[in-house]
């Protein structure tokens, strides 16, 4: 069969994408079971396994692969399940987590909490102040040991740590980044203390193998974060291979990372898991993008729990979130960007006593248990799912193909107590706003992430994907301006999809400082030794681990990006480099003239500053092996008039300002063929979601069975 | 074992569930009221029962009353044993917190937990239909389990944070008096749904029925359905027990308590006649509701059932 089963878990759903050598695509959604995610997990497998009518094991026997987006890290940082841990640190720095930047006591908070600056507290740290030493010893920016280590002290140091209950051990020493000698020397004191083969050993994390980079204090908490979650994770994984090695499936398990590439899980850092879902979900609209010739797309995923939004330009993901936090921690890993807000099927909607009984939605959610009203699990807040429900959008009977029955009348009754009869409003006009407030702050979100970043949205083709992202398009494409937007047949699963198209890649960085020109003497640098030592060495650690993925060095393709800038500057612009590696001062130049055209083409030619020098700060080796892209469908043709069998029974649903319902057509969105057009004001259900085609819009089916939402009657 | 037997795979012999209570007290030398008063002591007395009647699954709060209580309604011990004293005046909030039932999840809690023994785990819990009776007379019943919907739901979701195999809802005498109402069917789909979430089945166990009334049972899509005594005091038959199940090939099959020298026999019956028909067994058996029965007679029945083979 060959199948390739991808999963992603979600805050409420957790999506299954099935493909497989004439096998045809499966998808489907099972609630995500947070306290056990595994069972969510088999879950789905079993009702994959029904969808291609075999038994489980021999689905199982039949699959290629399976790429697993988890959550289960993140989870555990949330939940705080983590393992006690020890920190050694150089003397005199014992306090460089609890200090913080600036403004770390504001990081992951949100924007509520923020602005309560009485109340703002920083976050109970992960390694409480007792579990923190500090060993005299010293390395300098250029890696130069300025006082050695001394092994006694680390011992004494280790057994307070050890006296007082750690689990394992995080080394993060000043500059090791430069120098990693005295954190290698330090790990292998404890292992000698603590071998692997007796029952007390524990494990050590080094911040010079996890994150070879500037700036203590995010060089620290990443590592710390990798640290706290890897025991759990690796817990949680474990038992997941050992079922589905039980159900039958012997391979690896790979996981998506959060950098745009995926990994077996043995050869996975923990911390590279977090957001790995909405990544892998832009990673598909990049290449559905490229697949039509978009290269601009502006990724939107509207789950039951979150709003996912990320920017393609020029059919690649290049916008990196700068210094990105997890839970409450600033770390510098180098993941993509891809902005959630609260916002989703789920999203209660409440009325803020505080602002003068202003209607609001989110960011809560209602999640998987009880989820909204209509799904009859003991909810009594009113969500956008049950606003879709009460509008007459969504059918009752044939939510998830018809796997879950909600109830109309339970999302009816939380509409009025909560909003409407608060609100002194109809039902319905409350079911409205609810819809309306929720399309206009994902709207303006979409339009501040593109704008912002200095394009122009009008630009971009809005792709809506997410279990209600279709209901929704109508409703926020125009706050961007865009009057196209696109879907896939896959958009309900599309985080799973994503992961389908990803390639085994793993980014390896390293901070190193070099001038490539200086000013004053408008020269170019020559010592070319000290750019390619540290690719060659990025170059090497990338081939000896996808050797151990299994592949030969030939398969293995690079990419070299630089995070420089002018002088002194705060801010760093991550350039693709031209070269990778260098040769002459003259390839310092095409570098210099690259990140000159990038700068001018971000920030205008006016804003360079060649007078400053120009500086690489940081080396980012992408290695990647290519694995084959998914094959669309094709189908013939079969004109613009819709088959009679794709017209289900019309249904009252409520439009404009709600003040009364409409006979509206109902489609069948699998019984629709290449070329139909269906006007608004209608409804396409889906197995798994739901278009909404809004009045003044059309949707259209091309010959791949994608949906362009066109507003105007263009197409 | 007993799992097996509830989705219907072939075994050689009948899965066994007894159901008790005042037995598992007198195993913990402690009364009743002590012993659910007590987690540990409970937990004690459940697993030496399970280990003395051989048990393929351990049910945990087999006392109808434990429910009704933490929902509110005040309760007389009489004679060692506890009974509705009247209807509730304030439905509590937190049910789930409350008296003997927070120790009967606690109890769930520590047995149900890595669990090696084998046994299925059974978390049972009062049926939100006899809930209602016994909190506001049985007449408002039906009509009241609405009212009583968000804390039994909270009484569900705790129990199903358990981590059971199987939760067996508990309803009695005038549950399907009058047939299955669509409130039956709203109720008891919450329930499920709620259940679905932590992957769990959910059963019932019936006792006080009227035969005419259960033709409607099917309706409420339980994944099992046991009848214990009728109203009038009699067992079904087994084509009566199959009849009410809604779908799979277990049939859950009740044997008489208050009879232990009779039961080996209705057993081996049972057990014949439903390897004829293609269906797995389970035999349940409550414990007898007098207080003086005597545990070697119900010992001896069940040694004898555990050698019936198919």
């Amino acid at each position: 069969m060959g199948l390739s089963i991808n999963i992603d878990v979600g805050g409420t759903f957790t999506d299954f994408y099935a493909a497989g050598n004439g096998s045809g695509t499966r998808l489907t959604k099972t609630p995500t079971t947070h306290y056990d995610l595994s069972v969510c997990f088999m879950k789905g497998m079993n009702e994959l396994a029904r969808l291609y009518g075999l038994p489980l094991a021999e689905m199982f026997a039949g699959t290629d692969t399976v790429h697993y987006c988890t959550t289960v890290g993140t989870n555990a940082l949330l939940e705080r399940t983590g393992p006690k841990l020890g920190l050694i640190t150089t003397a005199g720095h014992e306090d460089a987590i609890y200090i913080g930047r600036g403004r770390s006591w504001a990081d992951g908070g949100t924007p509520q909490e923020n602005r309560d600056l009485a109340r703002i507290r920083k976050p109970e740290p992960l390694i409480s102040r007792d579990m923190v030493v500090g060993v005299r010893e010293r390395v300098d920016s250029f890696g130069r040991v300025l006082a050695p280590l001394s092994r006694g002290e680390v011992l004494e140091k280790l057994q307070i740590l050890v006296d007082r209950g750690a689990m394992g051990f995080v080394v993060c020493l000043l500059w090791s980044f430069q120098n990693p000698t005295h954190e290698q020397m330090i790990k292998q004191i404890i292992e000698e203390e603590y071998p692997e083969d007796y029952l007390g050993s524990m494990p050590v994390t080094l911040s010079s193998e996890v994150s070879p980079k500037s700036g203590e204090y995010t060089r620290f908490t990443t590592t710390i974060v990798n640290a706290y979650i890897q025991g759990v994770m690796g817990d949680e994984i474990n038992k997941l291979v050992t079922e589905l090695r039980t159900g039958g499936y012997r391979k690896p398990l790979v996981l998506a990372h959060n950098t745009g590439g995926m990994k077996k899980a043995s050869r996975t850092r923990a911390v590279l898991t977090h957001n790995a879902g909405p990544v892998a979900g832009l990673h598909g609209a990049a290449t559905l993008g490229r697949r039509y010739g978009y290269g601009n797309v502006v990724f939107t995923d509207m789950g039951g729990t979150s709003f996912d939004i990320g920017v393609v330009t020029g059919g690649r993901m290049k916008a990196y979130d700068f210094i990105p936090v997890i839970d409450r921690w600033r770390t510098n890993i180098p993941a993509i960007e891809v902005k959630s807000i609260g916002a989703g099927g789920g999203s209660i909607a409440w009325i803020n006593k505080l602002m003068g009984n202003t209607l609001e939605v989110g960011p809560q959610s209602a999640g998987s248990q009880p989820g909204p009203a209509c799904y009859d699990k003991g909810g009594i807040e009113p969500t956008v799912t049950d606003a879709d429900l009460v509008l007459g959008y969504l059918n009752p009977d044939n939510y998830l193909g018809g796997k879950m029955l909600l109830d109309p009348d339970l999302a009816y009754e939380a509409i009025e107590q909560k909003i409407a009869r608060p609100a002194g409003i109809s039902v319905m006009e409350a079911a409205m706003r609810i819809r309306r407030l929720v399309d206009a702050r994902m709207g303006q979100e979409v339009f501040n992430e593109v704008a912002l970043k200095g394009y122009d949205p009008r630009d971009f083709v809005l792709m809506a994907c997410g279990g209600a992202g279709p209901a929704h398009a109508c409703g926020f494409a125009p706050y961007l301006g865009v009057t196209k937007v696109m879907a896939s047949p896959y958009s309900p699963v599309f985080g799973a999809f994503g992961v389908s198209t990803m390639n085994i890649q793993q980014v390896w960085d390293k901070s190193r400082t070099l001038k490539i020109f200086r000013w004053q003497d408008q020269s170019y640098l020559e010592d070319v030794e000290a750019f390619n030592s540290v690719v060659e060495e990025l170059r090497d650690l990338a081939l000896r681990d996808l050797r151990l993925e299994g592949y030969p060095d030939e398969a293995v393709k690079f990419r070299l990006e630089l995070d420089m800038r002018y002088g002194m500057q705060y801010n760093l612009t991550r350039i693709i480099s031209p070269h990778l590696t260098v040769s002459s001062p003259q390839d310092f130049k095409n570098i210099c003239d690259q990140f000159t055209a990038d700068y001018s083409a971000m920030y205008s030619p006016e804003a360079i500053f060649p007078v400053g020098g120009v500086n690489v700060e940081c080396f980012y080796l992408t290695a990647w092996v290519e694995t084959p892209a998914p094959r669309l469908a094709e189908e013939e043709p079969a004109g613009s008039e819709p088959p009679a069998e794709a017209r289900l029974e019309s249904r009252q649903a409520w439009w404009g300002d709600a003040t009364c319902s409409q006979n509206t057509p109902v489609f069948s969105f699998e019984a629709l063929r290449a070329g139909n057009l269906v006007a608004g004001p209608a409804i396409v259900e889906a197995k798994d979601s739901t278009y909404v085609v809004e009045p003044g819009w059309s949707l259209a089916v091309d010959r791949f069975h994608n949906v362009s939402l066109t507003a105007g009657g263009e197409q | 074992m007993f799992l097996n037997a509830l989705q219907g795979r072939p075994a050689d012999r009948p899965a066994f569930l007894p159901l008790v209570n005042r037995l598992a007290a007198k195993l913990a030398g402690c009364s009743l009221q002590e012993m659910q008063s007590d987690a540990g002591l409970w937990t004690g007395g459940l697993t030496a029962a399970a280990k003395l009647l051989g048990a393929d699954a351990l049910a945990v709060a087999y006392d109808p009353t434990l429910t009704a209580e933490g929902l509110g309604a005040p309760i007389a011990w009489k004679n060692g044993l506890p009974r509705p004293a009247g209807p509730v005046e304030t439905m509590a909030e937190n049910p789930e917190k409350k008296g003997r039932l927070a120790t009967a999840l606690e109890v769930m809690r520590r047995l149900f937990a890595g669990d090696s023994s084998g046994r299925a785990r059974v978390a049972m819990l009062t049926g939100p239909i006899t809930s209602a009776a016994m909190l506001f007379g049985p007449d408002q019943a039906v009509g009241k389990a609405r009212d009583i919907k968000a804390p039994m739901l909270r009484c569900v979701e705790a129990a199903c944070e358990t981590r059971p195999d199987l939760m067996l809802l508990m309803e009695g005498q005038g549950f399907a008096a009058g047939g299955i109402t669509p409130h039956h069917r709203r109720i008891y789909a919450t329930v499920r749904n709620v259940a679905s979430y932590y992957n769990i089945p959910v059963g019932v166990f019936l006792r006080g029925y009227r035969e005419e009334d259960l033709s409607g049972l099917r309706e409420l899509g339980l994944d099992c359905l046991a009848l214990g005594s009728s109203v009038a005091g009699g067992f079904p038959s087994l084509e009566t027990a199959r009849s009410v199940q809604s779908g799979g090939a277990a049939v859950l099959f009740s044997l008489d308590g208050e009879a232990p020298d009779k039961a080996a026999d209705v057993a081996a019956q049972a057990a014949g006649a439903a390897q004829a028909a293609g269906s797995s067994l389970v035999l349940i058996m409550a414990e007898p509701d007098r207080s003086d029965f005597q545990i070697e007679k119900l010992r001896a029945a069940i040694e004898q059932i555990a050698l019936i083979r198919v």
